[in-house]
């Protein structure tokens, strides 16, 4: 009895004086709990949707107002379809409402009169939350119109849904993109986590480095490596995703493998840069679990809208790599090479993976005066 | 700092010609280094750890093979080629780090308690390949804290809480009827009482 008393005060002594199992005991638990709290919620509170206005806006004040009060969606104006459609493309916004020039006319002479609707669906889940709240928008107003104009009964107003990119609502086509990017950071995260802490703990890397080897080489050759296992990966899963499940790829191939391998050079980066901080290799791979393939999975925006995040979070979310991976990808899949966010993201995972680099450089070159 | 881990904060270092400091990749080039620590990829195999030293090393082609042969005919490893170097007998651990140290013709070679926790037989052995070495000119550098291995240098620095209190031949450092523990003991208590007397 004595003996396991003295161990258990010996075990929490060492969790006293060691402030990485304070860290995952305590902090990490908190961050968790924090992102799930407030992160993953499907219910979208406000998707961008653009409101084009065709014709008279005086005679539809009424429907205008009743999307102006919504708080499930955020309305930005458009004065034509074009400048809604572009924004569509882009990304900017999730869904658009067009209400036609002769909309109030034909209301008011009793007809039916469409309003037409188009969702961005390479994100299902959104399109859907979105018509919804449309259609919840159109049927108040519809309301109140005929209540101030009278009722007839072929007055009404009718929806046109479009779906752009994923005219199916497939969630798959949207879900295994998504996977891909998700499996890289794996690889190239977690793995490359482990094996500079590998090479510290079992002393090889001093044994690496009083060889004519430098340590740009060694560090060259890591990412070599676990580039070229990841981009077999990256293969298998593209050839599994398309030939397999049938999902279509509509993107180019050499758009695909430009950004993946940029991000392939982010995360591998970072999982180095964990693997030279920790020197451990269990610790170096909690470590990637935690800040690196966790929140890929959570707050990449691959599964889990980035939009319906609170804004701290969402800021947070530019640190992933995956963040600015997954619009890529997920595009060339569904919609094709849109190359506004191809160019942006691409020069964001550019310049980060060579931060990444330069920390890890330098990391590497003071860890050995200790 | 000597193997050029560790840069020097202040002084000038030189290994043949090469400058440690500015040079310290060419530097490096002329060293050998075996870690205490069994420190060589213990998952690949023999062969493959041969290979992978002579590759990192910068010796290619034909000169590369005929090294790599060398080693293996000197050290006898070949029937263990296809073995993980992990699953080697002790003797032949040191064997294996031992060729992988040298297969650069270093002129200098450290070796970092290299008989530390390994039979005298062993050790015997080793001794005989270090023997050999500075017959063919390669100076080689040894910590250890066995005191008849000490012996078998040419020179002993003793080092003392980091510093090297005295250097010299083995029968410098020790008087007519002492051992070579003797001699370590008397110079360590001399340093320290020195040491007092100077703080006082």
């Amino acid at each position: 009895m004595r003996i396991i008393k003295a161990l258990i005060k010996k075990e929490f002594w060492q969790i006293v004086r060691d402030p990485s199992s304070i860290m995952i005991a305590v902090i990490l638990p908190f961050i968790l709990i924090s992102i799930f709290a407030t992160a993953i919620n499907l219910d979208n509170n406000s998707i961008k949707t653009g409101l084009v206005i065709e014709g008279n806006r005086q005679q539809i004040n009424d429907i205008i107002a009743s999307f102006d009060g919504t708080k499930y969606l955020d309305i930005i104006r458009y004065n034509s379809r074009k400048e809604a459609q572009r924004d569509l493309i882009n990304g900017h916004i999730r869904a658009m409402v067009v209400i036609p020039n002769n909309f109030a006319q034909s209301f008011m002479a009793g007809q039916s009169s469409p309003i037409q609707v188009i969702t961005d669906a390479s994100d299902p889940n959104i399109a859907l939350f979105a018509s919804a709240y449309i259609q919840g928008i159109v049927a108040t107003a519809q309301k109140i119109l005929l209540e101030i104009y009278g009722y007839n009964k072929n007055t009404g107003i009718s929806i046109e849904q479009i779906s752009w990119y994923n005219p199916e609502l497939k969630s798959r086509y949207f879900i295994l993109p998504n996977s891909i990017a998700i499996i890289m950071t794996l690889i190239g995260m977690l793995l490359t986590a482990l094996v500079i802490a590998r090479e510290w703990e079992r002393g090889t890397m001093e044994a690496l480095l009083t060889t004519k080897a430098s340590k740009f080489q060694i560090l060259i050759a890591k990412y070599f490596s676990y580039y070229v296992l990841a981009m077999i990966s990256v293969a298998f899963c593209t050839f599994l995703s398309v030939i397999v499940f049938a999902v279509p790829f509509n993107g180019s191939l050499a758009v695909y493998f430009v950004s993946s391998s940029l991000f392939l050079f982010v995360s591998i980066g970072i999982g180095l840069t964990i693997s030279t901080l920790t020197r451990n290799q269990f610790l170096a791979a909690v470590t990637a679990a935690m800040f690196g393939f966790l929140p890929a999975v959570v707050l990449s925006g691959g599964l889990f809208e980035i939009s319906s995040m609170p804004k701290i979070i969402r800021i947070f979310t530019n640190v992933i790599p995956a963040t600015h991976f997954v619009p890529v990808i997920k595009n060339l899949f569904i919609a094709g090479n849109i190359w506004p966010i191809i160019f942006s993201e691409s020069l964001y995972l550019l310049i980060y993976g060579l931060l990444v680099f330069a920390l890890l450089y330098h990391l590497t070159e003071e860890r050995l005066e200790r | 700092m000597l193997c050029g881990l560790i840069k020097p904060t202040s002084g000038k270092g030189f290994i043949l010609d090469a400058d440690m400091i500015k040079d310290p990749e060419k530097a490096r080039a002329h060293i050998g280094y075996m870690a205490q620590k069994f420190s060589l990829f213990s998952t690949l195999s023999v062969r493959q750890n041969l290979n992978f030293f002579a590759g990192v090393y910068g010796l290619k082609g034909s000169y590369k093979q005929q090294r790599i042969d060398q080693m293996i005919e000197v050290f006898e490893l070949a029937k263990h080629l296809n073995q993980a170097a992990g699953d080697l007998p002790l003797g032949f651990k040191q064997r294996l780090a031992l060729s992988c140290a040298i297969m650069h013709n270093p002129a200098i070679l450290f070796l970092d308690e290299p008989t530390s926790g390994v039979d005298p037989l062993t050790r015997r052995e080793f001794w005989n390949h270090i023997n050999s070495m500075v017959d063919t000119g390669v100076t080689v550098m040894v910590t250890t804290h066995f005191m008849d291995e000490a012996e078998y240098c040419d020179r002993i620095a003793l080092i003392y809480e980091g510093n090297a209190i005295k250097i010299g031949a083995p029968d410098e450092l020790k008087t007519a009827n002492e051992t070579m523990e003797d001699a370590f003991i008397r110079l360590i208590e001399h340093y320290a009482q020195e040491k007092v007397h100077e703080d006082h």
